[in-house]
């Protein structure tokens, strides 16, 4: 069990859900990455919700794989849906690129101790969800590359 | 040469309409939605509240009666069909793209016949032909001359200036066929931008028509002609050049 | 003739409304009113609608994507005839697809007549002779993206004739794209993106980009 921390450390990394509206495609819906309203803050929201991905233990395949476990366990995760990786570093860059200063920190919940949430995120800053959407969160996993198993919380 | 003289014809909506005289009811309205469900996936039921113009001196004014009719469609909405049982009527309706007379017409003889197996003979009050065209004029000017693309416009005298909006309604008889028109035609705004739009409804109906179905097609198929005649004489060369006719 | 209410939503978030007239007080002139009225034609099957019996959040999923997909659908057969029949079928399909209720995310809003009406206004005006990929806002904003090798042009249609769009475009030898945006009426759409060369995401030699 990692220790308790609040700021995430800038060399790991956070995963997103990402449904498939919300998914960058071509004209013939071919993934190509994300949209920048994937990291959209929804009104009821203050944060943007992600798993951290190093509170998982074992390879990084074994991460992945138990961070979307947690997300098929806690939401609807359609078969066309997707993940977003993104290392801590490199969003809080993007977004100081483009004015904002945010916090990811970690904020576990009862049914994720991977929880964490980017605070600070500008609610509506178009330019700057399309640079996290193209720039930050580079790593895309598709829901069906990863195998269906049991999943513990 | 094809059956359509222009490859973008202004035609939003065409619809074949027949009004029966007694209501029909609930019964036969379900059956006849069930047989059709083969031809038309989407079904909706149509809540309606009718309010009696001509009163019975038996019933009490004002009456209201709620009934349902059925609005069935094609997935992608282009091709309806409005079953409604007060008005007693049958209405098939083609959105744009319209794809020709010869599948817009099959389609309705395949709908009636489904009809006529399901419901059997009922009086028939009214046949009626209704295309609702919209020429899309380019102009960034908010005024349009309409006597450059039409030639169904009102009259006013040239010192109140020119016309920024318009309609005009008015009803004929088409002597030969027995039927009368209603032409309606207006300034309407256009989806397009830096465009206006002017619209031309063609109606053409006969009341009192035949009842047996080689008589019904052949009238429906006048009246097309009819109003594929109306259309040309209200309309300029102008106007046909935005429609992009085939070329001989 | 009997008159027949039947709840008609006639689509008219394609253009404004008629403004209103003042009512006329005397008989007479009531009698001419509703005379001439008579010469109208009713509203076509085409503008009829059922009205839901059950407000949005209390009908089936299914029903509810349904009936906004039908919604845009039929505003899409208002300039049917100035769209390429091939180009109107495959933006069905995609249509279909952004609504898949396998696909849908709880508390997501399906897409909306009023941006769909400013999606069609600009698609008619800007012309791409490429689709875009389509994605839906939470709120049920209809967005466009066209994906040349890494360059991205991004635009949200808003309800009201508004658009807001981002793009981004690589040098060679930069890992930081340069990226412009505006927010602007849909009717100054092309000359927002003039200065950027569109066409080097609408224009069929564009295409060319890795599926992720």
């Amino acid at each position: 069990m990692q220790a308790r921390i609040t700021n995430l450390p800038d060399e790991d990394h956070v995963m997103r859900f990402v449904p498939w509206g919300r998914l960058r495609k071509d004209e013939d819906d071919n993934v190509l990455g994300f949209l920048g309203d994937a990291f959209k803050l929804k009104p009821n929201e203050d944060h943007l919700s992600v798993n951290w991905l190093e509170y998982f233990d074992g390879d990084r395949d074994a991460k992945i794989q138990a961070s979307v476990r947690i997300f098929r366990n806690t939401m609807d995760v359609g078969g066309k849906s997707a993940f977003g990786i993104g290392n801590v570093a490199k969003i809080k860059e993007v977004c100081r690129a483009n004015g904002a200063t945010v916090r990811i920190v970690y904020e576990p919940r009862d049914d994720n101790n991977s929880h964490s949430g980017i605070r600070r995120l500008p609610r509506d800053d178009f330019t700057l969800l399309e640079a996290l959407a193209a720039d930050a969160f580079v790593e895309l996993i598709h829901n069906t590359a990863v195998p269906f198993e049991e999943a513990s919380v | 040469m094809p059956e359509q003289p222009y490859k973008r014809p202004p035609i939003t909506e065409a619809v074949i309409g027949i009004r029966f005289a007694d209501p029909i009811d609930s019964v036969t309205l379900d059956k006849v939605a069930a047989a059709l469900k083969p031809l038309y996936p989407r079904e909706d039921i149509l809540r309606g509240i009718q309010i009696p113009f001509n009163l019975t001196p038996t019933l009490p004014s004002p009456q209201t009666i709620e009934q349902a009719g059925y609005r069935l469609s094609s997935l992608d909405q282009t091709q309806i069909l409005i079953l409604m049982p007060i008005p007693p009527s049958l209405t098939m309706s083609q959105l744009a793209p319209y794809p020709g007379w010869d599948q817009f017409f099959g389609r309705f003889s395949k709908d009636w016949g489904v009809w006529k197996r399901s419901v059997g003979y009922r009086k028939i009050i009214r046949v009626g032909v209704r295309y609702i065209n919209r020429i899309d004029i380019p102009t960034a000017d908010p005024v349009v001359y309409e006597e450059e693309f039409l030639n169904v416009y009102p009259h006013i005298p040239e010192v109140l200036g020119p016309m920024m909006q318009y309609a005009v309604q008015t009803q004929l008889q088409i002597r030969d066929i027995g039927c009368i028109l209603t032409l309606n035609s207006s300034v309407v705004p256009s989806p397009l931008i830096g465009h206006r739009a002017f619209v031309i409804d063609i109606d053409i109906g006969k009341d009192s028509p035949p009842q047996n179905d080689d008589a019904i097609y052949e009238l429906i198929n006048r009246i097309r002609v009819a109003k594929n005649r109306v259309f040309e004489t209200c309309i300029t060369d102008r106007a046909r050049e935005l429609f992009e006719p085939w070329l001989e | 003739m009997a008159g027949v209410v039947v709840n008609p939503q006639i689509p008219t978030v394609l253009g404004p409304s008629v403004p209103p007239r003042l009512e006329a007080f005397s008989a007479e002139t009531n009698e001419i009113a509703r005379l001439v009225a008579g010469l109208r034609n009713e509203p076509s099957p085409g503008s009829l609608r059922s009205t839901p019996r059950l407000a949005p959040d209390e009908q089936p999923l299914e029903a509810r994507l349904f009936d906004a997909l039908a919604a845009v659908k039929i505003l899409t057969a208002q300039v049917a005839m100035h769209l390429d029949g091939e180009w109107r079928r495959k933006l069905f399909g995609q249509l279909d697809s952004l609504h898949d209720p396998e696909e849908w995310e709880s508390g997501a809003e399906p897409v909306t007549q009023s941006s769909f009406a400013t999606f069609l206004k600009a698609i008619l005006s800007v012309r791409p002779k490429r689709r875009p990929g389509l994605g839906l806002s939470h709120s049920g904003n209809l967005i466009a993206a066209w994906t040349t090798r890494r360059d991205r042009l991004t635009i949200e249609f808003l309800p009201n004739d508004r658009v807001r769009w981002v793009l981004a475009r690589y040098r060679d030898t930069e890992e930081e794209p340069a990226r412009y945006a505006g927010h602007t009426h849909v009717s100054e759409l092309v000359e927002g993106l003039s200065p950027h060369h569109p066409e080097h995401w609408f224009s069929d030699a564009s295409k060319n980009h890795e599926p992720s």
